[in-house]
């Protein structure tokens, strides 16, 4: 194959994939979503110490969109909730590392395009302060109920007495 | 499931609402307020509260919009633990019950718990509790009138603003024309629609969906909230009790309560109270449980339970959580309202501005302040600033630091002053250093350790004389003593002392 062919050959292939990278999102069709209340709009992060995020976006052309679908990696991906109709969803339970979410507009006219996904990261306490504060809180606890126990039962009696008298 | 972008209920249907139980509560009150002819009639109901009215209104007053917002908010961020988290909030009425009666019997004429602490530990400590205990009471107000809005604009689209004003403002006719007569009378009527209403709701969901279907739901999707160890639920179950306690034994709101009621039946009465709060948090959590399997959307954590409830019950189910939210903020902005009126008249005016002032000029002044507590709390309001979550749990350190002063001050004779101030205000210090540093769900727990120890070491380090516990009776002036005799002093020793 002479060099100009292969030119050709690349020339066709270059074309192609552009042509397929501008026609992916036109077949989607949908409206594009943006993260609100994230640190960085082009990789969006968001820190969860508790487990939870409180997830907010917008999107463009609202008027067509009839709901929105959510995907999290976990560890491959898996559908979180679906057709929900507010651009806003409280999600719970995650588990420690790194999740990410993304999420896409349900049109009329068909869906829109995977929004980029939301690194998710969630560090719980660590473990020896949750033990130290746990053993601390039921000690509290029994000293607390053991203070109150003796201590009625101390003067109880001696108003029962008072009052026998 | 698609959920409609409208309200459940409609906002005609949700003014009416409004209106009625407006208008009932405002009649019923001033009915019942006409007993309040005196100043303990309007403080303290002429102290003779018998035992249905006296749990009913603990327990009426314990449920505030927060149970009904933040039960289900809990659950479904922690799961089980959450639910049961938010449910150790009634070992404070458990534990207050013993508390209340020996402080029937300490204080025969007690009117706040400002007085206690001043009798008990003197001025300086008495100024930092009434500092505490005020910067709760309007958080608590502030937290409730906030809900209060937010539930009725997601119910019935009313506009924040006007149903946050309506609720305070019923609240603050009635009880200004009734008083604790009002607030009690009310409360009783409250608790049987607030109790109807939460086990109606939780019976219908259990139709829609099975605890089998909950629990595959959340081990599938969710399993950290079924983890015995998740880290934040296991705190929060700890820092919510501590609270719990610090709410319950320092805040005036339940020591007007033991006063009002009769010697015999207070301790009874917190006790039965504690039992028929305990399952409403786990009923109001179900609903958070239950959104995942019913593949209910939360947009907002605040709202998970009247979301769930419109969502599943539709207008009826609606209507019925509109009654109850309703009840619920009442119950506890009327009982706000009165306990926190009488700290600032009682404590601040009456013992430390003007002594000398009649019972007239201070039932007079007692009005002023309900109306201008309500003013305040309604400009608090207005923004809608931060997230419910935020504004309760900032007093936590601050209310937790009091449980010690307050226990060992009723039980154990070496507690004193020194203790008790150092006591609130180390412990106050830390545990808000540790809501910034290490999360909320630490801040109550570490506050509550800190005061303790201080507290504890500086009785076992006491060397003056014990205190005698009749210096708390003003009425006798004489102290008379209950504690060991061999530890009594002069009584201008003892005042020495814990001063």
């Amino acid at each position: 194959m002479s060099i100009r062919s292969i030119r050709r050959v690349a020339f066709a292939v270059a074309a192609a994939v552009f042509a397929l990278a501008l026609a992916v999102p036109a077949a989607a069709g949908g409206p594009a979503i943006v993260w609100q209340e994230v640190s960085d709009p082009d990789a969006p992060r968001l820190e969860a110490g508790e487990g939870h995020v409180w997830l907010r976006w917008t999107t463009d052309g609202a008027d067509s969109v009839k709901g929105f679908e959510l995907e999290r990696s976990s560890p491959g991906l898996e559908p979180l909730k679906r057709s929900f109709s507010k651009p806003a969803t409280f999600v719970t339970g995650l588990p420690e590392g790194v999740t990410e979410i993304r999420v896409r507009a349900l049109g009329e006219g068909g869906n829109g395009p995977w929004s980029v996904p939301l690194r998710v990261t969630v560090e719980y306490p660590a473990r020896s302060l949750v033990r130290y504060l746990s053993l601390l809180g039921t000690a509290l606890f029994l000293a607390t109920a053991g203070l109150i126990y003796f201590g009625h039962r101390r003067y109880a009696l001696q108003h029962k007495e008072a009052s026998r008298d | 499931m698609i959920e409609s972008t409208s309200t459940v209920l409609s906002t005609q249907l949700g003014w009416a609402l409004l209106l009625f139980f407006g208008v009932a509560w405002v009649s019923l009150g001033m009915y019942w307020g006409r007993k309040a002819k005196s100043l303990e009639g309007f403080m303290l109901a002429g102290r003779s509260v018998g035992l249905a009215l006296g749990s009913a209104t603990a327990m009426a007053t314990w449920v505030t919009s927060n149970t009904i917002m933040l039960a289900p908010k809990f659950a479904v961020q922690m799961g089980i633990w959450g639910m049961l988290a938010y449910s150790t909030a009634a070992f404070g009425l458990f534990l207050f019950a013993p508390l209340a009666f020996r402080i029937r019997r300490l204080m025969p004429a007690g009117f706040t718990s400002g007085d206690f602490i001043r009798l008990r530990y003197g001025q300086a400590s008495w100024v930092l509790f009434l500092l505490i205990s005020i910067v709760y009471s309007m958080a608590w107000l502030v937290s409730m009138g906030m809900a209060g809005g937010i539930v009725l604009e997601a119910l019935s689209g009313i506009d924040y603003r006007f149903g946050m004003s309506v609720i305070l403002l019923v609240c603050v006719i009635y009880t200004l024309f009734g008083g604790l007569y009002a607030v009690i009378g009310t409360d009783f009527i409250q608790s049987l629609i607030i109790l109807v209403g939460v086990v109606v709701v939780g019976f219908i969901v259990l139709q829609q969906v099975d605890i089998g279907t909950i629990y595959h739901h959340v081990a599938d999707r969710q399993p950290a909230l079924l983890d015995v160890l998740m880290p934040v639920a296991l705190l929060s179950l700890f820092n919510n009790m501590f609270f719990g306690f610090g709410e319950i034994f320092h805040n005036n709101v339940w020591w007007s309560r033991a006063f009002a009621m009769r010697e015999d039946v207070s301790h009874r009465a917190f006790f039965f109270a504690g039992l028929m709060w305990f399952p409403i948090p786990v009923a109001a959590g179900f609903l958070g449980l239950a959104a995942g399997p019913l593949q209910i959307n939360i947009p907002d954590p605040d709202m998970v339970g009247p979301l769930v409830a419109g969502q599943v019950l539709g207008e009826m189910g609606a209507v019925l959580v509109f009654v109850v939210v309703f009840c619920s903020l009442a119950s506890s902005i009327d009982s706000l309202l009165a306990a926190t009126s009488d700290l600032i008249t009682e404590d601040i005016y009456r013992k430390w501005w003007r002594p000398e002032a009649g019972d007239e000029s201070v039932r007079r002044l007692s009005s002023r302040i309900i109306v201008l507590l309500g003013v305040v709390t309604w400009l608090l309001c207005l923004p809608r600033f931060g997230d419910l979550i935020v504004v309760l749990f900032l007093s936590g350190p601050l209310v937790a630091s009091t449980i010690w002063p307050v226990a060992a001050g009723i039980y154990w004779p070496h507690a004193n002053g020194r203790g008790a101030f150092l006591g609130m205000f180390c412990g106050s210090t830390v545990g808000l250093w540790a809501y910034f540093t290490q999360g909320w769900f630490t801040a109550s727990l570490i506050s509550a350790a800190v005061s303790a120890v201080v507290v504890v070491l500086f009785a076992l380090l006491h060397r003056g004389p014990s205190f005698a516990w009749g210096e708390l009776d003003e009425t006798s002036g004489l102290p008379e003593s209950q504690g060991p005799p061999e530890r009594q002093g002069p009584p201008e020793r003892q005042a020495h002392a814990t001063s």
